[in-house]
């Protein structure tokens, strides 16, 4: 029925919804097809997003897309560029933004490539994998 | 009898909710960045319809968007898309160059009124901020 159905669409939009994943770039935290679930309620609740959360956020670059990363920089924080390259500086993360890095460095693209991403992209927190 | 109309009514809620998350719904919008369009005089509000349902894959120049805000992720802002990507800006103001090219998955968005914080500050904004399209002002 119409509302039993919007009941589960509401449930999986604001508070757990369980993913799929694919990739290798959270290695060893994330097995390459693993499940996880989500902690959907810090969409809206961003203020309660701390450093090395494990998220879920839409791609800047693609709103049909979602990528699995680690939270490595909150707003005002200096972030190194790419942690195997220290020469190559520090990048201060902007209001309202954050810097995502996955846990297997070699195997990710991520903030090191396309830069910080607005916090209010991020839809979800991983609580399980 | 009062008690089974409530909860007859509190059964509609989930489905009230989807409808504003998904369809549509009816906004408030305050400030200045977008004059004359919106809140002429000072202090005034304007009452809109804001269409969410598959807006993303028509945003066209022109459209007026409800956002999160890239500098805080708690507030929502009203702009207008000014190009899309693949296009050329010619930046007002504070931006670092006078001339960018919108990246794919990204929208320019400016106030209508130079008293704006637009992409002007925060730069090209991604898609996936943009809540829902402002389709018909109800008041004024």
């Amino acid at each position: 029925s119409l509302k039993v159905n919007a009941i589960i669409v509401l449930i999986y939009s604001h508070f757990v919804e369980i993913g799929n994943t694919e990739g290798m770039s959270m290695l060893p935290t994330i097995i390459d097809g693993e499940f996880v679930v989500l902690d959907k309620t810090v969409s809206q609740r961003t203020n309660t997003l701390r450093l090395g959360d494990c998220v879920v956020a839409i791609k800047p670059s693609n709103h049909k897309e979602a990528v699995c990363k680690r939270i490595t920089g909150m707003p005002d924080d200096y972030v190194l560029k790419d942690p195997r390259y220290p020469l190559e500086g520090y990048v201060k993360v902007p209001k309202g933004h954050c810097w995502l890095t996955g846990d297997n460095l070699p195997a990710s693209k991520d903030s090191r490539h396309t830069g910080p991403v607005p916090l209010a992209l991020i839809k979800g927190r991983v609580t399980h994998a | 009898k009062f008690v089974s109309g409530l909860l007859l009514a509190g059964s509609w809620m989930p489905v009230a909710v989807v409808v504003n998350d998904y369809v549509g719904s009816v906004m408030a919008i305050e400030g200045r960045s977008m004059r004359p369009a919106f809140n002429e005089t000072d202090g005034a509000r304007s009452w809109v319809l804001v269409r969410k349902l598959w807006v993303l894959d028509s945003l066209r120049n022109r459209d007026v968007v409800v956002l999160r805000s890239p500098q805080n992720p708690e507030a929502v802002v009203v702009k207008r898309i000014v190009a899309t990507e693949g296009e050329e800006v010619r930046t007002r103001g504070t931006y670092p160059k006078p001339l960018t090219v919108v990246p794919k998955g990204h929208v320019w968005v400016e106030g209508d009124n130079i008293h704006s914080v637009d992409s002007n500050t925060y730069g090209p904004v991604p898609t996936g901020l943009i809540l829902g399209k402002v389709s018909y002002v109800l008041h004024p």
